[in-house]
């Protein structure tokens, strides 16, 4: 019932000193010098959000307000070097503010799959149309300030046997901007990963626009394991044209506050999005994921399926918003929030919203909070496994029919995280 | 009734039953709009204590410094005119206590709404609030006689001032919300009720609550304190005429339940859609209790209501059973909160929802559980159901817990007037029209189940009129 | 309880679609007052797309003539056609949660006879049909299919059709998902409907509801078309050899 003023009484400012010389160094061209300004204007003045309003209401937004300059180019450290352990098509490395390693192997070169240096690349016709400035302050310094940005682009009818994977590390002030354009009928799988975390002190504003042209198939996967300490804000948005089908996996494991807001807008009738998540927050985590599936076409399908495993004092809170358009008849939506809390000290937050206009729908949310059911444990117990031992079990048992839905090298990736979470418990 | 505007998006004959009006010849109202001047006014001309009315003026003033909200349908609020609203409004000189006493075109309005037959047949005792003062009550004497107190508020704070003082404002503070505050300032009528220990009132108290001019507002004030181990049930029932300007009802009511005691409160709120209905209700639920807020919205322009129960004491009980029509034009936001203090407590929201036309039926809930607050289980259901294409429905469910010992269930469900379902009623013999009304009433059943049978009755033909016209 | 002279069902040339496919690609029928006809068919035939359609469901599109004891009544609404006196058995009968067995068939019961029932006479009838079918009296309050077996979903279709008395009747895989108890409840109401005049089409792929109806005549039902009639011994001729055998006279038939 609180109702507060929309803006801080003096909003404080945002030095983007040296936006001009950012640009012209990274040999950009004027058209995203001026997207660059357009965004900085926006930010004048720094209006933050009615945290009276939800979306803000668990995560204070001044902690992503960058401490530092984030156009000043001093140099950063780029980081340990990347060994790669698996078959891929692309290795893309973002780090130190450039894209560094650039792998791409015969057969997506064959196909004509282009991975480029996003400042230099011709990407106009897409960059800030899934995410603009408007969308919120983050997106918005973003935009005006980003720094180490990749383009991959796979062209129509191509299909990729081995996944894409991006590489990005944290570093003090770390601003990365990935744009993928998947072309009509194509079909790969595309990791974002997070790591790093400048000894824990990093924070990380990053925008991901992910743009599947009609009847693509894209397997998408966010990993966030970054160090202990580090404050990061991801944000990302597929536009899913029509006959396309949007698969994206979340996995949040580290950073000290994370706050991810991650969605598809089915654009195109036949459109289908699948999103697949889990977090495993322990020690004082914070994480705060919103998730946004947004009908804007007829015969549109979503799923949702999200589960949280908190432990110690960590904090989760999860709101997602099915949004289903005036002239979007015939779509489904559903969406799944699961928590599970292992400590007398985690808390979570859930949220599951829905806004239907138009009649001709099928849609359902759920959630749920609770901890551990003592009569599993019990039981599991009896069989002679330890305290921790079942607890594990039980965790995996919670995850197991979310992590079954992701691609299979996502998924593989994922459990061993998963794993490796657990037995460090 | 050749004066009444178009009706049919709320009932086609809601003009006739429910929408006529009366000519405005009053006793005394206050001039128009809001100020301290208003507030001293109805303050002097009730002969309140002191306290109180420096309770009015604070009120004023924090209603006045507050902001409108700033989430819900805060296009529909904005059109709100504070300053073009009469405050008070008062028809008769006195409350009577029998219907021959009330004056003939008060009566005339309740014998039309049917409220002396109801009072006759089925009711413990009755109030009827006619604009701002309530013009009739009557309780059954043996109520009297157990020692059950159920009086107009005003007549509440004259004859037992200090069981109110203890009571009044101590669930829903003046500076809650702004509407909260406002009703604080200008409060008039409601309902007090006491009920003494291990006293159980076995057939319902009634107020009914009767809107009759135009550009007015009603802030009727309800405090019910059952007593520990006391168990009574309050329905209300409220209409209005048609008008195309738009009045304003914003009622604060505050429930106590003490130990062992049980409330059951049933509102059928069936204002008509020139009205803003932002009601405040929440009740306080202590070791053992149980309270029920039962509560269908049919009419108003926009209702913003969120009854809460907050469980303090161990194993107290809270419980929220809504339905929601929204017919063309209507905004339902209603919802409910659940805050569990103490151990053990649980609670059960059930919300249903039908949005027709350009309706829009809003489910705004929130359940919080603190720390401490071990062994609670709460779950949460939200079924809406559309009818026409321009139709729109949302959930905003939120869920705030802080405590690991805890089971916590949300569900929603968004779905069509099925059309398999048309088609097997309609193959048995049943015209479009009688099917949808089967569907729809078999979709509110679960609600429907809890009201007295008369109640059932009269909603079930409230629903038949909002669903006439509805084909296609 | 019906003009002898004329058909109280017939319908000709009834081509279905749903959207742009066809399914139903030219049936004739005729069927007397008493009479049961058998339509049989594999699966995916198209045999309950044909009992929908001719009841008049929305999702399909019909083309042709359908006549209820003489009179047109092909683009009637279902409801029309049900006070008429034609009735639909449906093979999946769908839940309206909320709204009792007693209630819905009190209002079914007063739609198709065109007058209210009163309470108490409803009531018995009610009672002494579901004894009748072998149904705890409970079951009237239940809500209509909630939450119902597949067996006590079919006994109530059948209990319909008793208490709406139509003059024509389309079972459609009435006898599906039944143990043999209910098989024989079922039949049983099934002849004692015919016994009353009515006229009667079973749609089903297993010959053994047959075994408790004697079908006066048999069609087979492939892709959409009727490719054989014949008496009863059709029905065990079917239960021995299958479909594989009629696929070339389908074939043939194009």
């Amino acid at each position: 019932m609180a109702s507060r003023p929309t803006s801080e009484p003096s909003p404080p400012t945002l030095p983007l000193e040296h936006l001009a010389e950012l640009s012209s160094a990274a040999g950009e061209d004027r058209a995203l010098l001026a997207l660059r300004n357009q965004a900085r204007e926006s930010l004048t003045p720094l209006l933050l959000p009615d945290r009276a309003r939800h979306l803000w209401r668990y995560t204070d937004p001044t902690r992503f307000l960058p401490d530092t300059d984030p156009t000043d180019l001093t140099p950063t450290d780029v980081g340990p070097t990347w060994r790669l352990e698996e078959p891929l098509s692309v290795a893309g490395l973002l780090a130190g503010g450039a894209l560094r390693v650039v792998e791409v192997d015969a057969h997506a070169r064959k196909a004509g799959v282009v991975v480029e240096d996003l400042h230099t690349a011709q990407a106009s016709e897409f960059l800030g149309k899934a995410v603009s400035e408007s969308h919120g302050f983050v997106e918005a310094i973003n935009t005006a300030a980003w720094r180490g940005g990749v383009l991959v682009r796979v062209p129509a009818g191509i299909e990729l046997e081995h996944p894409i994977r991006l590489r990005i590390v944290a570093g003090p002030l770390t601003v990365p901007r990935v744009l993928v354009v998947a072309g009509e009928g194509s079909s790969f799988e595309i990791i974002e990963g997070h790591v790093g975390g400048d000894g824990s002190r990093g924070k990380v504003l990053g925008v991901t626009e992910i743009f599947a042209e009609s009847r693509a198939n894209v397997r998408y996967g966010l990993v966030q394991r970054w160090d202990p300490g580090v404050v990061g804000h991801l944000t990302t948005r597929a536009r899913v044209a029509a006959g396309a089908r949007f698969q994206m996996s979340l996995a949040s494991f580290g950073g000290s506050t994370f706050k991810a807001d991650v969605g598809a807008i089915l654009a195109g009738e036949g459109a289908e999005v699948e999103t697949t998540g889990v977090a495993m927050g322990g020690d004082e985590q914070h994480f705060d994921h919103h998730t946004e599936h947004i009908h804007e076409a007829g015969k549109t399908l979503s799923n949702l399926d999200f589960k949280v495993a908190l432990t110690h004092a960590a904090r989760s809170a999860y709101t997602g918003m099915i949004r289903i358009a005036r002239h979007a008849g015939g779509s489904e939506a559903y969406q799944e929030n699961r928590n599970l809390l292992l400590s007398h000290d985690a808390r979570a937050e859930s949220i599951p919203e829905l806004e239907i206009l138009t009649d001709d729908v099928r849609c359902s949310h759920g959630a749920t909070v609770a901890p551990i059911d003592p009569e599993q444990l019990f039981y599991l117990q009896s069989r002679g496994l330890a305290n921790l031992q079942a607890m594990r079990v039980i965790v995996y048992g919670f995850l197991d029919q979310t992590l079954a839905r992701l691609p299979q090298t996502t998924r593989e990736r994922i459990e061993a995280l998963v794993a490796a979470r657990l037995h460090t418990e | 009734m050749a004066s009444t505007p178009k009706v049919a998006d709320i009932g086609t004959d809601y003009g006739q039953r429910y929408g006529f009006h009366d000519p405005e010849e009053y006793f005394m109202r206050t001039p128009k709009g809001l100020s301290h001047e208003v507030v001293e006014a109805i303050s002097r001309l009730k002969k309140e204590p002191e306290w109180m009315r420096e309770f009015r003026h604070k009120a004023l003033d924090i209603f006045l410094a507050k902001p409108m909200p700033t989430w819900g349908d805060t296009q529909m609020l904005s059109e709100i005119d504070f300053d073009d609203i009469t405050y008070y409004v008062r028809a008769t000189e006195k409350q009577e206590t029998s219907w021959e006493d009330v004056p003939e075109n008060v009566k005339r309005t309740f014998d039309r709404l049917g409220i002396p037959e109801a009072e006759r047949k089925f009711l413990a005792g009755v109030s009827a609030q006619y604009e701002s003062e309530v013009v009739y009550h009557s309780v059954k004497e043996e109520l009297t006689k157990q020692g059950v107190i159920f009086l107009d508020m005003d007549s509440g704070l004259r004859e037992h001032e200090e069981l109110v003082r203890k009571h009044f404002a101590t669930v829903i503070p003046i500076a809650d919300n702004k509407f909260a505050a406002l009703n604080s300032a200008v409060w008039s009528g409601g309902s007090f009720i006491y009920v003494p220990k291990n006293t159980e009132v076995a057939i319902p108290l009634q107020a009914y609550f009767r809107i009759n001019a135009e550009r007015m507002g009603q802030f009727e004030r309800t405090l019910i304190i059952a007593d520990e181990g006391a168990k009574v049930h309050y329905i209300e029932g409220c209409t209005a005429p048609v008008y195309s300007t738009n009045s304003l009802h914003s009622a604060v009511v505050e429930l106590i339940a003490m130990k062992g005691a049980r409330i059951r409160y049933t509102t059928i709120q069936n204002w008509s859609n020139n009205i803003y209905n932002l009601v405040t209700k929440r009740a306080v639920a202590w070791e053992d209790a149980v309270v029920e807020w039962v509560d269908g919205n049919l009419g108003s322009k926009l209702t913003m209501k969120y009854p809460a129960v907050i469980l303090k004491g161990e194993r107290a009980h809270g419980e929220v059973l809504s339905i929601a029509f929204a017919g063309p034009g209507q905004h339902q936001d209603a919802g409910a909160k659940m805050t569990h203090l103490a151990p053990n407590t649980t609670s059960k929201i059930t919300s249903k929802s039908i949005s027709k036309g350009t309706g829009r039926a809003t489910y705004r809930g929130l359940v919080k559980v603190r720390k401490g607050a071990s062994g609670c289980k709460t779950s949460v259901q939200c079924d809406a159901l559309l009818i026409g294409e321009a139709a729109r429905t949302d959930t905003y469910p939120t869920m705030e817990i802080a405590e690991d010992q805890v089971r916590v269930e949300h569900e929603a469900r968004v779905s069509k007037l099925g059309d398999e379902q048309l088609f097997y009623l309609r193959s048995r013999g049943l015209k479009d029209d009688q099917a949808r009304l089967m569907i729809v009433n078999g979709f509110i059943e679960p609600f429907v189940k809890e009201l007295p049978m008369e109640y059932a009755v009269e909603l079930n033909r409230l629903i038949e009129l909002e669903m006439e016209g509805s084909v296609g | 309880m019906s003009d002898s002279s004329q058909p109280v069902f017939s319908c000709k040339d009834v081509h279905v679609w749903i959207a742009d496919k066809e399914v139903v690609k030219g049936v004739d029928l005729e069927i007397s007052a008493g009479e049961i006809h058998a339509i049989m068919g594999p699966n995916g035939s198209g045999k309950s797309t044909l009992a929908n359609a001719l009841m008049g469901h929305p999702a399909y599109t019909l083309e042709g003539t359908v006549k209820l004891a003489g009179e047109d009544v092909t683009s009637l609404s279902p409801d029309e056609k049900a006070r008429k006196g034609m009735f639909l058995a449906f093979q999946y009968p769908v839940a309206v949660p909320g709204v009792t067995v007693a209630s819905f068939l009190r209002a079914a019961v007063s739609a198709v006879r065109g007058t209210e029932t009163p309470v108490r006479e409803f009531r018995k009838e009610l009672l002494s049909r579901m004894e009748d079918l072998a149904m705890d009296p409970a079951f009237a309050g239940r809500y209509l299919n909630d939450g119902f077996s597949g067996g006590e979903k079919k006994r109530l279709e059948i209990l319909q059709l008793l208490m709406l008395k139509p003059r024509f009747a389309l079972l459609d895989e009435t006898d599906s998902g039944l143990d043999i108890d209910a098989l024989k409840v079922v039949a049983e109401g099934i002849n004692a409907a015919a016994s009353q005049d009515v006229g009667m089409v079973l749609v089903t792929h297993y010959q053994r509801l047959l075994n408790y109806v004697r079908p006066h005549v048999v069609h087979v039902f492939m892709d959409g078309r009727i490719v054989r009639t014949g008496g009863p011994e059709l029905a065990l001729e079917l239960e021995e050899r299958g479909y594989d055998w009629l696929e070339p006279a389908a074939a043939g038939g194009v």
